[in-house]
């Protein structure tokens, strides 16, 4: 029994089972968003941290205890800030595009097998589902992009909708290839697949495209293309102020989070402990940790890439290295070597 | 998108844009406008428009005595402080035919070196930012923001400094600050050293820099370009050999050069200079214990009797070489306290009019680098 139907199980006698499917359904909906968006402020203090350490500074450390309350404060002043809708802006996509962004990265969260025995939407697809779900959020770059009237901003999103469509093919890809060595979409079965053998060693092909084409998807700094600073200002984000702002500044660190957790859910065994230690939820949040400081440093050391060798790089090696790399784990599946 | 072709006549439907890039944007370095066309990402032309800083300072050079010039020149190629006061002072002197005592000669070298290196730092910092490499902006800023405390303890200034006078300096050093400097020479060639391993090797970093904004030495020699941007091309051309002043012949150092012209030729030849630099700064921290005479000329004096002195009619063009090229000045004389005229030559200007030539048919992130790489200062071209 998974802990989300005892649950159900418990509140059943007391509200009727379907309120009581649909009660905990939403509690713990909630309490999973809840405990992403206190995670992405967090995430935003141990960046400034690492950032602070790369770069010879000390990062935050007077809000709060080693500043920890700085993005408390951040949060604070963005809520405060004065609403500002530029002049000539569309103003149904550039409003609806701080929504679209956000949400589908928020939502896919739900799909995450946390701890054994416990996913909050346990779905035969899962992971099919989680990228497809996922995928809606850059439309909301080019709907900010178009909306914003702007040069840089247009310039920005179409940068975003280019680079979103060349490096969701490998990343898809990557993890269609965890898919054929499992042999299940679900995400819990991913994760109970890799009991002995973690998919990195098997997979290190898979893994490398999936980092690369995560990057891309999150949008940092070596391919902070679509926002590049010294370029377009802010790219599609530059007219967005206040709690919009960090609305979109919110999503970036959801989906930090969200490619450190599938990295670690595809390729380093989720919550299976290493050496068979206490399996739980510690352990995968342990690799996420580790795999966001490595997504952080990479943000931190290297410069900016061009468009194009970016675009080439996606289109004519990771995508064929990809396809690949399925077969690598198509043959690995039949052989029953995994 | 990105692999799209330089439009022709023979394509009449696609859509241009034009796109104002500043005077406020992260990337033009202070307040340059440049006029871009643009065929999706690829710029089709560019005009760089310039004026925004201007404070008319070459006429405020007229309106005010000799030394009164002075501290209008740090505000000129605020960078290189340093640098613009040496060239109206270089000028004068020429002029007067003022002779510098040894002593204030290896302060003066000692002054410029370290500009000349905070100069550099701070163009490798902001080169970083442009190719998005945030990093080297705070090595950058650390190394150099080090320099700028010795400067500030010999010049009491940390920008602008007003550093030199006529026939010499303004103040001597003392024992504690040549440590120091040695000290600080050893930093610099760690910071260097990290800055190379980050970035000389970095892929991405080769991969957008190598056969980005080429110029040829014909090219460069055609829009009187100077300095580092002109030593990238092949020819050896440094003031400080061709031309000495400051008895800079009497040091030992290598002019840096680069075949290739491109972005990455610009960065290496900076940061090769940036060793050069530290090389004279060390030899002159040797000299200065045994440097003969004051650190200013008596033939001038110090205080008023500075303030009062203007050189005999005439004219005379002095030139130096600063962290960005040729500097000049003009000045002339009318026998009065005032100068009748002073012109600067403004390096930074010659070295940015090449970039319409440059940015034609790039991308824009590669004529944002190659807007970078070739440092300009927009206080020095506004003037």
């Amino acid at each position: 029994m998974t802990a989300v139907e005892w649950l159900t199980a418990q509140l059943a006698p007391l509200v009727g089972q379907s309120w009581a499917v649909l009660v905990v359904y939403l509690a713990l909906s909630a309490a999973t968003i809840g405990f992403v968006l206190a995670a992405a402020p967090g995430l935003v203090w141990g960046m400034r941290k690492v950032m602070g350490h790369v770069q010879h500074r000390t990062g935050p450390y007077r809000v709060g205890p080693f500043g920890l309350l700085q993005p408390v404060a951040d949060g604070i002043k963005l809520v405060s800030k004065e609403d500002i809708v530029p002049a000539g802006v569309d103003e149904f996509s550039w409003k609806l595009a701080v929504y679209v962004l956000p949400v589908p990265v928020f939502i896919v969260f739900l799909f995450i097998p946390w701890h054994p025995g416990f996913v909050v939407s346990n779905v035969a697809t899962g992971i099919v589902l989680l990228l497809a779900v996922a995928a809606i959020s850059p439309v909301g770059e080019v709907l900010a992009g178009w909306g914003s009237n702007n040069k840089y901003s247009v310039l920005g999103g179409l940068r975003a909708a280019a680079m979103d469509v060349a490096y969701e093919v490998p990343l898809v890809l990557a993890a269609a290839s965890v898919v054929i060595l499992t042999g299940s979409m679900e995400m819990q079965a991913i994760v109970e697949a890799q009991q002995g053998v973690w998919f990195f060693l098997v997979q290190p092909i898979g893994l490398f495209i999936f980092l690369i084409a995560g990057l891309a998807k999150i949008g940092v700094a070596p391919v902070d293309l679509a926002e590049a600073e010294s370029e377009f200002v802010a790219g599609f984000h530059t007219e967005y102020s206040g709690m919009r702002f960090g609305l979109l500044f919110l999503t970036l660190f959801a989906n930090i989070i969200l490619i450190s957790l599938l990295t670690s859910i595809l390729f380093l065994g989720g919550w299976q402990a290493p050496l068979g230690l206490f399996d739980g939820v510690w352990w995968l949040l342990a690799k996420t940790v580790v795999i966001a400081v490595f997504l952080l440093t990479t943000w931190f050391t290297l410069p900016r890439v061009r468009v194009d060798q970016f675009m080439n790089l996606g289109w004519k090696l990771l995508f064929p290295l990809a396809l690949v790399n399925m077969v690598i784990a198509g043959v690995l599946a039949k052989g029953g070597i995994v | 998108m990105a692999e799209q072709q330089t439009p022709s006549e023979q394509t009449p439907k696609r859509r241009l844009m034009t796109l104002n890039v500043g005077p406020q944007h992260p990337a033009t370095h202070g307040v340059l406008r440049m006029k871009m066309l643009l065929d999706g990402e690829r710029i089709v032309d560019a005009e760089p428009i310039i004026g925004y800083l201007h404070r008319g300072s070459e006429r405020l050079g007229e309106m005010g005595t000799y030394l009164q010039f002075i501290p209008y020149t740090d505000r000129m190629d605020y960078l290189a402080a340093i640098h613009n006061n040496m060239a109206f002072v270089h000028a004068c002197e020429k002029l007067a035919d003022l002779d510098v005592p040894p002593r204030a000669n290896v302060l003066r070298v000692l002054a410029q070196e370290i500009n000349r290196v905070a100069s550099h730092l701070i163009w490798m910092g902001t080169f970083g930012i442009d190719i998005g490499a945030m990093t080297t902006f705070f090595w950058c800023f650390r190394d150099r923001e080090r320099a700028l405390r010795l400067l500030e303890r010999m010049t009491g200034t940390r920008l602008t400094y007003s550093y030199m006078r006529f026939g010499g300096v303004k103040h001597d050093v003392d024992e504690d600050w040549i440590q120091d400097t040695r000290e600080w020479v050893d930093q610099v060639r760690e910071g260097i050293q990290e800055l190379d391993d980050l970035l000389t090797e970095n892929d991405i970093f080769v991969a957008r820099t190598k056969g980005t904004g080429v110029v040829s030495t014909e090219q460069a020699i055609d829009y009187g370009m100077t300095g580092p941007n002109l030593r990238a091309t092949g020819k050896a051309f440094d003031l400080r050999k061709e031309e000495p002043y400051a008895s800079y012949e009497t040091y030992d150092f290598d002019v840096p050069t680069s075949d290739e012209g491109d972005v990455f030729a610009r960065y290496a030849c900076r940061m090769a200079e940036i060793e050069e630099s530290l090389g004279i700064v060390e030899q002159a921290c040797d000299r200065w214990a045994d440097a003969e005479g004051n650190h200013l000329s008596r033939e001038v004096g110090e205080g008023s009797s500075q303030f009062r002195w203007s050189p005999p009619e005439g004219e005379a063009y002095g030139r130096i070489e600063s962290p960005r090229g040729e500097l000049g000045c003009l000045v002339v004389s009318d026998g009065s306290n005032q100068p009748y005229r002073v012109k600067m030559r403004a390096h930074s200007f010659s070295n940015l009019s090449a970039i319409s030539e440059l940015a034609r048919g790039e991308l824009i992130q590669d004529a944002i680098i190659t807007l970078g790489s070739l440092d300009i200062v927009l206080g020095d071209i506004d003037r």
